[in-house]
């Protein structure tokens, strides 16, 4: 299964250096672009920046309570993590265990 | 909460037979699941602990990866990179294997397929020594970034089940298991007013047989 990814400009071309060339450039269009990949069925891990994932939070949320595979990552773009941003993950631990066990500093 | 006995049942001895079998099953059902929670848990924090470095330090990676990629768009231009950039060999594929932690499937990656260090085909004379940098950082990422993906999977699909298997224990500490116990006391309690009943009423035929003799 493919490596794959839903970037900005930037991170693309990061990623195009590491080696995962099968990418999605957004520029406006997440939706569509996020739509394209989930249609695809070859595909096992989704990388996403942070910024894309908000905008599609909803399907996003839809998407992994749903399937097991592909495994959807969030990533930082250029600009750093989004400081507000909820983590996906922190927050699956805080419902199964009843408290939050990640401190960030 | 008012202990609350099941509604529809006939008090009668059959029914408490019933009624105690069901309660050792819930009983034994009950310490089964909460094993299985407990070890679910010490495998989650085990992963969880793991992933919070691992976070942690991929955050650190991004960031001197992207400086050396501004940089390097700096001294090359953005066009000359994109291009340089299409002339890195392919990552490759990964597969998924199914784990089993205590009767739950846990998906497993598989990173035989993964070139670790893919080679880089564009001309070293062209271009310089920023790009390869950030090349080998973003590459250092990828690597990093595949092991945090395989425990953000495995962690997924932990949380869920956790949560299952809790609501699980919840229902039956907190629900069955007392509205078991209230039926069964129910039921004794009916049978021994019964008893003394019949008893009482025995005790009384007799006198007014007897009674009647004379």
């Amino acid at each position: 299964m493919i490596i794959t990814g839903l970037f900005d400009k930037d991170t693309a071309i990061g990623f195009h250096l590491a080696g995962v060339k099968d990418l999605y450039i957004t520029n406006g269009d997440v939706l569509k672009k996020w739509n394209k990949i989930t249609n695809r069925d070859d595909v096992g891990l989704i990388f996403i920046t942070e910024k894309n994932a908000d905008e599609i939070r909803n399907q996003l949320n839809e998407f992994r309570l749903r399937n097991t595979i592909p495994i959807v990552v969030e990533i930082p773009d250029k600009n750093g993590r989004i400081i507000a941003h909820i983590d996906y993950i922190s927050s699956l631990i805080k419902k199964a265990v009843g408290v939050e066990i990640i401190k960030d500093k | 909460m008012p202990e609350q006995k099941i509604e529809g049942i006939n008090p009668t001895r059959m029914e408490l037979l019933e009624i105690r079998k069901k309660l050792t099953l819930a009983e034994k059902g009950h310490k089964l699941l909460e094993e299985k929670r407990d070890a679910l848990v010490e495998k989650f924090f085990g992963i969880i602990d793991k992933r919070t470095k691992l976070y942690k330090q991929i955050n650190i990676k991004f960031k001197e990866a992207f400086s050396d990629l501004i940089q390097s768009q700096m001294i090359l231009g953005e066009n000359k990179v994109i291009d340089n950039s299409n002339l890195i060999e392919n990552i490759g594929e990964i597969s998924f294997e199914n784990d089993n932690i205590m009767g739950v499937k846990i998906p497993k990656m598989n990173k035989d397929n993964i070139n670790q260090n893919v080679k880089t085909l564009y001309s070293f004379s062209d271009t310089c020594s920023k790009l390869d940098d950030s090349q080998r950082k973003f590459n250092d990422v990828l690597i990093n970034l595949l092991e945090l993906s395989d425990m953000e999977g495995k962690i997924k699909s932990l949380a869920i089940e956790i949560e299952k298997t809790k609501r699980r224990v919840n229902v039956l500490e907190n629900n069955l298991i007392p509205r078991l116990y209230a039926t069964q006391k129910y039921i004794e309690m009916q049978l021994e007013e019964r008893e003394r009943e019949d008893f009482f009423r025995r005790k009384r035929i007799k006198a007014i047989m007897e009674s009647k003799k004379e």
